[in-house]
């Protein structure tokens, strides 16, 4: 049996209950801490609301008021600027937001930006994405290596904010993005720089190229015509489908490519030259169409039903089609098709 | 079959009455034009000729829905225009003085000219007694043949309350809402407005069963109640009609569109958007009420 002199029990309980005791009054500090910080912040928000609708919507002047004091008070400038710049579309916001961060933040956001916390950097980076206070970035281009993340930051700036040198930036990075953060990016440029980026189209990454085509499809403007037609020639299957999907969204296409995929060995491009015969005359296409739902392939043969069915005077043709086929996976699709009810027509 | 109404003798008092009751009910403005034919024979027998030849002219020439009335004064007859303004008044007018002067017209026969007037009401408060003698009076100032004065003594429609909700998450973006709404001045209208935090908190409040006009701003996200689920709960009570929903939302999807779009919706605004654009087309709904 250990037998423990009633001292030392003592002792242990006596260190026990004061480590307890310092625990406590450091949680309580801790707690004291964040309670102002957060009163801090809500007592500049509620100060300030009220002014700086004043001075974004009414255009009334700026007041020292505004100017924030403290971090704290930063983190609710923050807050009511993002509300504003996700809710309210105004260049005169904008341009403001720019001034008053350039004027009266520079120094804060630059002393973040040198942060050895990445999250640090990072929030400074997200925030001048959305003020466009591109000053701050000067002379830190080359001051350390910079994250993937950042990285991707500092190209969505640039093509925000600064789309004249965002082409420099882009074919620098030596980081590969996803498709869908590169579509992030692509989102924010204007036609020009498209056409621009296009023309070193083949330089990009795969996951680039795709963003690319697909920013054209999104878009839905017109000017990618040619750029799309071009890219329909292209070796890969998948700029090619990608492609066609552009024309189909931009809603027009000449006879000759229809024709061209709907010979297509790929089903992928036989069916999207498929869809794309809503966007001629019936008559055009009618026979090809109709060939194409005796395809190999049930998507294939399911879209040209569809797409025939909705055209004027096509189910009229699916009916003497289902007189005179004999392919059995054919007719099984039109009638499947005729027994459905008729939504949409149109005619061009 | 009897087709006559058992429990009233209805006569162009009434008819005003009921009609003008309808109006305030509809927001569709009603006009009274006035017709005076101003002769220098001294005949009764001619002037009877007339009398009756302008009868049946202008029943000819209205509408199944206009009532025509003999004016107390001689040779003065009145249309009740019913859910049409002053500019339909006028343009009938017009009409009837073209085809009066015109080849064949029966101004070709009889020599005389006509004065008129043209009294919009929108206002409820507005007697029959009171709207003939304002078209007394202002045909009064008529100083030329088949000329055509207005009125707008009853135009000022009554001062209508409308409700205005909004149900946004963003405390900030909420008061935004709120402050722009307050500023804005919209003619004959006041705006009782009351913010919510989610949709919940806005169905089970009772600040929504009156019978007023209501315009609710909510965004599409919303903690416990989505802003589809209260559209289409709102959609689906007794007199929905009173509701005006404004869907803000994030998501430049077409296919969200369509569905709020299709389950009520009277427009949709992608944040961000312009406050000035979201103000126009505010007053523009406000103003639309009223034809």
């Amino acid at each position: 049996m250990i037998q423990v002199s009633i001292q030392l029990v003592c002792l242990l309980i006596f260190v026990m209950f004061a480590f307890l005791l310092v625990f406590y009054f450091c949680l309580l500090l801790s707690s004291h801490v964040q309670e102002t910080k957060s009163r801090e912040k809500e007592d500049y928000k509620k100060r300030s609301e009220k002014l700086w609708y004043d001075y974004f919507i009414l255009n009334k002047p700026f007041v020292s008021a505004m100017v924030p004091g403290n971090e704290n008070e930063i983190k609710g400038f923050e807050e009511i600027a993002s509300v504003y710049i996700k809710n309210v579309s105004s260049p005169d916001i904008k341009q403001k937001l720019q001034e008053f961060t350039t004027v009266y933040l520079h120094d804060y956001y630059k002393q973040q930006l040198k942060s050895r916390k990445r999250s640090r950097r990072i929030n400074v980076l997200n925030r001048i994405a959305e003020y466009g206070n591109l000053h701050v970035l000067n002379g830190t281009e080359k001051t350390k290596e910079r994250s993937r993340d950042e990285e991707f930051l500092w190209l969505k700036i640039y093509s925000l904010h600064a789309p004249d040198t965002f082409l420099e930036l882009f074919f620098l990075q030596e980081y590969q993005f996803s498709e869908c953060e590169y579509r992030k990016i692509f989102a924010y440029l204007d036609a020009e720089l498209l056409f621009e980026l296009f023309d070193r189209f083949e330089t990009m990454e795969a996951e680039a190229q795709y963003a690319w085509i697909d920013t054209m499809a999104l878009s839905r403007n017109i000017q990618f015509l040619n750029e799309s037609g071009k890219l329909l020639q292209h070796t890969e299957l998948e700029i090619r489908i990608r492609s066609l999907k552009v024309l189909y969204e931009i809603g027009t296409v000449e006879k000759q490519v229809i024709r061209t995929f709907l010979h297509s060995a790929i089903w992928q491009e036989r069916l999207m030259a498929v869809k794309l015969c809503r966007y001629r005359m019936f008559k055009e296409i009618e026979q090809e169409l109709l060939a194409c739902l005796e395809d190999q392939h049930w998507q294939v043969r399911s879209q040209a039903a569809r797409i025939i069915k909705h055209h004027t005077g096509g189910v009229q043709a699916l009916q003497k089609f289902v007189e005179t086929s004999k392919d059995q996976y054919a007719l099984e699709t039109v009638r499947e098709m005729l027994g459905e009810e008729v939504h949409v027509q149109w005619s061009i | 079959m009897p087709t006559q109404i058992m429990n009233q003798k209805l006569d162009i008092r009434s008819a005003f009455h009921f009609w003008r009751s309808n109006m305030v009910r509809s927001r569709q403005p009603m006009t009274v034009v006035f017709i005076k034919i101003r002769t220098d024979l001294g005949m009764t027998d001619s002037e009877e000729g007339l009398q009756t030849e302008m009868e049946r002219f202008l029943s000819s020439q209205i509408r199944e829905t206009d009532l025509l009335f003999q004016h107390h004064k001689r040779l003065t007859w009145g249309i009740l225009l019913i859910q049409d303004g002053a500019g339909e008044g006028a343009a009938l007018l017009n009409r009837l003085f073209s085809n009066i002067q015109g080849p064949g017209g029966i101004g070709e026969t009889s020599h005389f000219t006509a004065v008129s007037s043209v009294v919009e009401i929108r206002n409820a408060q507005a007697a029959f007694e009171e709207v003939l003698e304002e078209g007394d009076t202002v045909m009064e100032r008529v100083d030329r043949p088949f000329g055509i004065a207005y009125s707008v003594k009853f135009q000022q429609p009554p001062i209508e309350e409308v409700k205005v909700s909004i149900i946004e998450e963003n405390q900030i973006f909420r008061n935004i809402l709120e402050t722009t709404i307050q500023t804005m001045h919209i003619d004959n209208t006041l705006l009782k407005i009351q913010t919510f935090t989610d949709g919940y908190s806005f169905i089970t409040s009772d600040w929504h069963q009156t019978p007023h006009v209501h315009v609710i701003i909510l965004n599409d996200i919303l903690p416990k109640k989505t802003g589809l689920e209260v559209l289409h709960t709102m959609r689906n009570t007794p007199n929905q009609r009173k509701f005006i929903f404004y869907m803000m939302t994030s998501r430049k999807s077409e296919e969200q569109m369509i569905a709020a779009y299709q389950s009520g919706a009277d427009a949709y605004l992608i944040k961000p958007f312009n406050l000035r654009l979201f103000e126009a087309q505010f007053k523009r709904t406000l103003a639309g009420l009223w034809r």
